[in-house]
């Protein structure tokens, strides 16, 4: 974190594409068995007719179910247990973990459903520019509530770029634990 | 029983002179066993969301889950096609209880002949003996029986049904994990006799399939899996009033490719199954190819 510490954030974005709102909640759960989208769409059912689940996302690589609730909502591990074994798999725990904006849509996921960021995914975010900050040869900025950065390459950023305008990164998952870390490949401005 | 249907003098009758004899007779008629019908013994229980296409698989609905599926099935022999349009619906009673039905249309055709009409409504009952999930990977047996009822329109020339109810029992396998698939099984076909004595061989399935998705899986994105299916299928010699019919059983064995094509609760599959191997009796048409796509929906 000592990059993190040197670093004046300068550059903030307000996504243009998040669902994420205030108050909301992320239950990351561990599960065993799934392998397939269209096997695991009963747990997606199961999740969604519970009153306050506003997100759902599976990332099958990790065996992590990504829930977004409301701040209220809570459940209780026998509940979650019954929600799993009734959807043909393993409940293996629950962690809550960050906010929503852990899950953010992306163009490239058409901006229809929330989704969990992976490691090496490849995404694209629009936002506005408001400033930045150096950190040797790169760039970064936070992403709503301090859980998602991008690196920008110090080339990529046009010089008297005036705040507010927007930015289209195109770039790579490369940390996905409390902070989401993206490596730009490609800014356009728009 | 009537026996006056058909008069075999000859314990090793073929099904030619079978239907000369009918011809010559004009006598009513339900059961002729012959080459291109057994086209219609081939069809066996239906296939789910995510499995292998020509075999059954371990899968089971989520409780409460409910599959919508459509199917075409094509058989092709030499002489004879058959053309087989379906509409299914499964029930999760639990995760590893579930109940099915499937309603088939038939159109077959026979050396310039044609029919159609209802097929025989099929009822299976499947329940997961065994499932041990790790992570990443699923293990899983699943036993099924399957009633097909004697629901077809009873003509003849071609003939779409035997006028018998029959039973398929069956275990299958299945090792799923995020790239590779594996499936087997085995399942057994218990075929009734009608009311005119024909007594169909029964018929032993053996399966295994391999599938391979060249990327991981993820949810809001579209997932291809690859497959390919081995399936033997044995028939036994079918009998009338109780005289072996000569040209009747043996065993063929066929390479299926398939494919699946899912996005969340849709899936599309299709597949080609080729003869690589027959030994059946007599005089019998051999498959050229059968054909299989489906389409299915869960909710």
């Amino acid at each position: 974190m000592k990059t993190l510490l040197t670093i004046i954030i300068l550059m903030a974005f307000y996504s243009t594409s998040s669902t994420a709102q205030a108050g909301e909640k992320l239950h990351l759960m561990k599960v065993h068995g799934a392998v397939c989208a269209s096997c695991a769409y009963g747990l997606e059912k199961k999740f969604k007719k519970i009153e306050g689940v506003t997100g759902f996302d599976i990332d099958f690589k990790t065996g992590v179910v990504s829930v977004c609730t409301d701040e209220n909502t809570y459940f209780e591990k026998q509940q979650l247990t019954k929600i799993f074994i009734e959807s043909g798999y393993t409940f293996k725990g629950e962690e809550i973990k960050g906010s929503c904006s852990q899950i953010a849509n992306t163009e490239n996921k058409t901006f229809k459903k929330s989704h969990v960021l992976n490691l090496g995914e490849d995404v694209t975010i629009s936002g506005l520019y408001n400033g930045m900050c150096e950190d040797g040869e790169d760039f970064y900025f936070v992403y709503k509530t301090d859980v998602l950065e991008v690196i920008l390459p110090k080339k990529g950023i046009p010089e008297n770029l005036a705040k507010g305008t927007t930015l289209k990164v195109s770039g790579t998952v490369i940390s996905h634990g409390d902070e989401i870390k993206i490596k730009a490949r490609h800014i356009d401005v728009q | 029983m009537s026996t006056d249907l058909i008069n075999i003098e000859n314990e090793n009758m073929s099904c030619l002179a079978a239907i000369k004899r009918y011809q010559a007779t004009k006598k009513p008629i339900k059961t002729i066993l012959c080459g291109v019908v057994s086209l219609l013994l081939l069809k066996i229980t239906p296939t789910f969301a995510h499995g292998p296409i020509f075999s059954p698989g371990p899968e089971t609905l989520y409780k409460d889950g409910i599959e919508f599926q459509l199917d075409y099935y094509r058989s092709k022999s030499a002489r004879a096609s058959e053309n087989e349009q379906a509409i299914g619906l499964g029930y999760g009673i639990t995760q590893d209880w579930e109940i099915s039905v499937e309603l088939p249309y038939l159109t077959a055709n026979e050396d310039g002949s044609k029919n159609s009409g209802t097929g025989n409504v099929q009822l299976e009952t499947r329940y997961r003996l065994w499932r041990m999930d790790s992570f990443g990977k699923q293990d899983s047996i699943t036993g099924f029986v399957t009633a097909v009822l004697d629901t077809a329109k009873q003509t003849i020339n071609p003939m779409l049904s035997y006028g018998a109810n029959d039973f398929i029992v069956g275990l299958a396998y299945g090792q799923e994990s995020l790239i590779w698939q594996r499936w087997a099984s085995l399942s057994y076909r218990f075929n009734g006799e009608n009311d005119d004595g024909l007594n169909r061989g029964d018929q032993l399935f053996a399966d295994a399939s391999i599938g391979w998705r060249s990327e991981m899986p993820q949810y809001y994105k579209s997932d291809t899996l690859w497959m390919i299916e081995l399936n033997v299928e044995h028939s036994q010699t079918s009998q009338q009033n109780n005289i072996s019919l000569k040209d009747s059983g043996g065993t063929e064995v066929f390479i299926s490719p398939g494919v699946i094509w899912a996005y969340r609760n849709i899936a599309l599959k299709g597949g080609i199954q080729l003869p690589i191997y027959n030994n059946l009796k007599g005089d019998q048409n051999n498959a050229d190819h059968r054909i299989k796509f489906s389409i299915d929906i869960n909710y």
